[in-house]
């Protein structure tokens, strides 16, 4: 035991004499390469464990380090849990040590990054290969652009409808609502059968619930669509806001079940899956728990169907993607590469084929001929041709400590313990604290 | 040179970041920004604004908890202690048994708690239907959100339980064979005899329960995050959601500084009046 | 050894006798206490067990239910999903050994905080209990950088280090209160003995603390056995990451799983349960045969 604390002792001396002479910040020297050696790339991501992606994450790295071995190799952080993920980087980023791949897709680490300088530029990458650039489109270059360069790229697109349980909106007798009035009149009809129209929640900033919002806001007028492009808006206390709140409000109280209020999505999933409610907002991820028969009943996939959101609108929009943090010319160069492996058109067919993943590029086809795609996922990407409006998520825009807020504060809303006025001035006031 | 290793090791992990602390409070300190803004950020948390309410809450919130911990929950680890220490039928049982709570790790209870208290398919609702109230459907941590969270610790006070016991158990007897001469019997006893003994750990046990409250963190994060609203709000969470949700160091420090206040003048007082000898000097 | 059997039997002896002092009313009242704590500790654990053999459609549907057959499909899921087992022998190495180091350093400390007098010591005790205040959360970011400058960043070492210090207040706190209690005069024996500092220490004063030391080694053990954004922060890759973090694998905010969320929280528990009741024991034992207080 004394022999243990002598060998401790000096070693714990000497970390004391570091800490002085290392905290100081002092530039981290930066290793010179030797020829033909690895580079190996630090990649951290919360698609493991149960999280959807989980496959793919795991096949697209095999097949790259398979591909470049001996050259590059992407070494995986697995940081199980979205809100983990995006506090780890946020510590990273304080620290000026985020890894070399970053993604920002739906957490806005982008702008974050950008000011401070973090951030590589791939407006000369994508010049100097055309047919990489090619492979965007206008409109996602441009959501992944600030000042007019290019700083990141996607390998997937947001899409997403709503799903509807056809058996109870034939018991009902109603079809999709095109209006939001028809929307209004498709629940109480359904409610009067005895169903519970929608599947809603409070937690983890409500997602179920604020697709709704988001749709009402951008489908009825000029001023909510303007407000649904805005990054980082500051202000919510407008009418069209309020009275998309009252709708909202509405829906809480007499079209949702009780265990929305303050619940999580797993909550409105498994009500939506075990028949208790006729409809539910989401991404096409859910369409693999529809077939899973540990969660659903068997056959459940055929009762589902897909619609546009009521004044014929549609999340459908690019998403914001991987960027490089990467320090030295090597690694930024070998992670250029990477990044065009992510978002090569055979890798996102996998991910398409696999779990139903909407493709960025624009070489890659949704269609309803390839038997790997869901029938209900061909069906989204059919009737997405005809959506009128196309937006973006609240989640992928707002400020996060808004989204925080509204963890917080939709249960008492929900209930009615504050009014819409009284909800968009806290969500204003929340933001103003940025 | 014993101390060395202790103090090597707290000026590592404590030291330095207590100084970063203090002295990031009186600035402007974000990921990206670090400019010296003298007492804004203590200003804005006694200000009306939101940081202000907030901050108001989440003191009120602390101090409220830390009240009862430090006497409903110390009572009842005393108190199931001392029922114990006369060794009833299946004490090892109990002891064991009411220690667990305080093993499981909160991440695991958070989400425990978050399904045995849900509304529809909750344990706790369960029960209450089975039992005849058929209809009964409560959103525990919603419609009673304070009282649920307070519930998930105030009643689990094992640890206070077996420090007490083993105090209690090195009692010497002879103090036990005057009382009973003198007529003592049942509370009595326990009132006039091993109480006052005990003092010193009961002290003890204040001060790690109210230590414990000021740095309740997970089980809130995981269960209400603060709400509905901010209705079980208190410092540490606050602090968390100021710098890792708002990247607001600056003010995020600010009330780590209160935080530190606070306890030191709890540890003032529980030293003044419960302790003779901790923490002072010999 | 044969004296302290004796001291316990007479413990027993007398703790029965006082048990038949106390009033019937007064029995059955604690009796219902004690039914009451227990019955509240063992629910959540138990509930926890039996949902973790349901299925998902079972544990959505009802919390009361019990499984209409024991699946084992949630442990699967649970080892597949997330490193459970890598995890579980780092988090055995770390808490182990931080616990080791942070009881014998501390406790080192502790000694000479509580026995000697000497210039400064009061600045030192004050330093070292406002630690006992802080907020883990106001610490997660300098400590990361600190780790991570020391080049201790992802590695078990780190973690050791790390939990070692977090622990240093609330050992000290306890550790020194024992020895505080102890009577000079096994000091003073010591010395005449003309045994070394450390051996003295070691031999002695570590033992004759005992209570004290079991009781700050139990929460230590289970400081570093639970805790979670450290651990997160601190490492990046599997190699080096600790239980506490299994538990994430099954949390994503558009999928879940909970039949295998369920068996890796059993699997994460039982560990520590097992650990607890084993090392009570040795609580248990030092406790009665320990030192004599004043």
């Amino acid at each position: 035991m004394k022999r243990t604390l002598l060998r401790i002792l000096p070693i714990l001396l000497a970390l004391s004499l570091l800490v002085p002479a290392l905290s100081g910040c002092g530039p981290k020297v930066t290793n010179t390469p030797e020829p033909g050696k690895e580079v190996v790339l630090n990649y951290p991501t919360f698609q493991v464990g149960v999280n959807s992606s989980a496959p793919v994450l795991a096949e697209v790295i095999k097949q790259f380090n398979a591909k470049y071995a001996g050259t590059i190799k992407i070494e995986i952080e697995e940081i199980p849990g979205d809100q983990a993920y995006v506090d780890k980087m946020k510590i990273l980023l304080s620290a000026n040590e985020l890894p070399d791949i970053v993604y920002a897709g739906g957490y806005n680490l982008l702008d974050m990054a950008l000011e401070k300088n973090a951030v590589l530029d791939l407006t000369p990458y994508l010049d100097a290969d055309a047919a990489w650039k090619a492979s965007f489109d206008q409109v996602t270059l441009d959501f992944n652009s600030r000042n007019g360069k290019v700083y990141s790229q996607p390998d997937e697109k947001g899409m997403f409808g709503y799903f509807y349980n056809k058996d109870l909106f034939a018991e009902a007798g109603v079809e999709p609502a095109t209006t939001w009035e028809g929307f209004v009149t498709v629940c109480d009809t359904l409610k009067a059968k005895g169903i519970t129209p929608l599947s809603m929640d409070t937690d983890d900033s409500a997602w179920l619930t604020n697709l709704w919002l988001s749709s009402i806001l951008a489908t009825s007028s000029e001023t909510g669509r303007t407000f649904m492009k805005e990054r980082n808006p500051k202000n919510y206390n407008f009418p069209e806001f309020i009275s998309a709140l009252e709708l909202i409000q509405k829906m809480f109280k007499d079209y949702t079940t009780a265990d929305a209020v303050g619940g999580k999505y797993e909550n409105g999933a498994n009500n939506f899956i075990n028949g208790v409610t006729a409809m539910i907002a989401n991404g096409p991820w859910m369409i693999s728990d529809f077939t899973d028969e540990t969660k659903a009943p068997a056959g459940f996939d055929e009762k589902v169907g897909v619609a546009l959101y009521p004044g014929s609108g549609l999340f459908n929009e690019p998403m914001l993607g991987y960027f490089i943090a990467a320090k030295t010319k090597e690694k930024q160069d070998a992670a250029v590469t990477a990044l065009k492996f992510f978002t090569s058109t055979e890798m996102e067919t996998m991910a398409l084929e696999m779990i139903g993943r909407i493709p960025a590029s624009t070489k890659v086809e949704v269609s309803s001929t390839n038997d790997k795609v869901h029938p209900i996922l061909a069906s989204l990407v059919n009737i997405s041709k005809d959506a009128q409006y196309n937006y973006n998520y609240y989640q992928a825009l707002w400020y996060p400590n808004v989204l925080d807020a509204i963890t917080s504060y939709y249960p008492e809303f929900a209930l009615g313990n504050k009014t819409p006025t009284e909800m968009a001035q806290i969500l204003t006031e929340t933001a103003g604290q940025n | 040179m014993f101390l060395a290793p202790t103090l090597v090791l707290f000026l590592l992990i404590y030291a330095v970041p207590i100084l970063t602390v203090g002295v990031t409070s009186f600035f402007d300190y974000s990921y990206a920004t670090l400019t010296f803004s003298g007492l804004d950020n203590y200003r804005s948390l006694v200000s009306g604004t939101l940081t202000g309410r907030e901050f108001v809450k989440a003191v009120g919130n602390t101090l409220i908890w830390i009240g009862l911990q430090i006497t409903v929950h110390v009572a009842l680890g005393v108190l199931v202690a001392l029922g114990l220490s006369r060794k009833p039928f299946g004490w090892k049982t109990v002891r064991t048994a009411y220690m667990l709570p305080n093993i499981v790790s909160l991440a695991a209870l958070g989400i425990i708690y978050l399904n045995l208290f849900d509304s529809r398919r909750g344990l706790v609702n369960g029960v209450i239907r089975a039992l005849g109230n058929k209809d009964f459907s409560v959103n525990w941590y919603v419609e009673h959100a304070f009282l649920t969270t307070t519930l998930t610790w105030t009643l689990f006070a094992g640890l206070v339980t077996i420090l007490i016991l083993a105090d209690i158990a090195s009692i010497p007897e002879d103090i036990y064979e005057s009382a009973r001469i003198d007529g003592a019997s049942g509370w009595k006893i326990d009132w006039y005899f091993t109480l006052p003994l005990v003092r010193n750990t009961i002290g003890t046990s204040v001060i790690l329960a109210a230590t414990s409250m000021l740095k309740e963190f997970e089980l809130i994060y995981m269960t209400t995050n603060g709400g509905p609203g901010i209705a079980t709000l208190n410092l540490p969470l606050l602090i968390y959601k100021k710098a890792l949700i708002e990247q607001n160091y600056g003010l995020a420090n600010a009330m780590g500084v209160v935080t530190i206040a606070i306890g030191v003048l709890l540890i003032v007082l529980v030293n003044r009046h419960l302790l003779s000898s901790r923490f002072e000097s010999t | 050894m044969q004296d302290t059997a004796i001291h316990r039997r007479r413990h027993r002896r007398h703790r029965l006798r006082l048990r038949q002092d106390a009033s019937l009313p007064e029995r059955i009242l604690m009796s219902l206490l004690l039914a009451f704590v227990t019955l509240l500790s063992l629910v959540p654990v138990i509930w926890v067990t039996i949902s973790s053999f349901k299925t998902n459609l079972e544990i959505m549907d009802s919390a009361v239910s019990l499984p209409s057959r024991i699946t084992f499909d949630g442990y699967v899921a649970a080892f597949r999903i997330a490193p459970i087992l890598t995890f579980f022998v780092n988090s055995v190495v770390v808490t182990s050994v931080s616990t080791v180091l942070n009881i014998l350093l501390v406790g080192m400390a502790a000694y000479v905080l509580a026995m000697f007098a000497f210039r400064g010591k009061n600045l030192v005790l004050v330093l070292l209990s406002t630690s006992l205040l802080l907020p883990m959360t106001a610490l997660i970011q300098p400590v990361y950088i600190i780790v991570q400058r020391i080049g201790l960043y992802n590695s078990l070492p780190g973690l050791i280090l790390v939990y070692s210090s977090l622990g240093l207040p609330t050992t000290l706190f306890i550790m020194r209160g024992y020895f505080l209690s102890l009577p000079r005069s096994l000091l003073e024996a010591a010395n005449i003995d003309g045994a070394g500092f450390l051996r003295s220490f070691l031999l002695i004063m570590l033992p004759s603390a005992r209570p004290g030391l079991a009781t700050a080694a139990v929460l230590q053990f289970l400081m570093a056995w639970n805790e979670f954004l450290y651990a997160l922060v601190l490492t990046n890759a599997i190699r080096s990451r600790t239980l506490p973090i299994a538990l994430n694998y099954f949390k994503s905010q558009f999928s879940f799983n909970y039949s295998a969320m369920f068996a890796s929280i059993v699997v994460v528990i039982i560990p520590s349960i097992l650990v607890f009741v084993l090392l009570q024991k040795q609580v248990i034992s030092g406790l009665t045969s320990g030192a004599v207080k004043g």
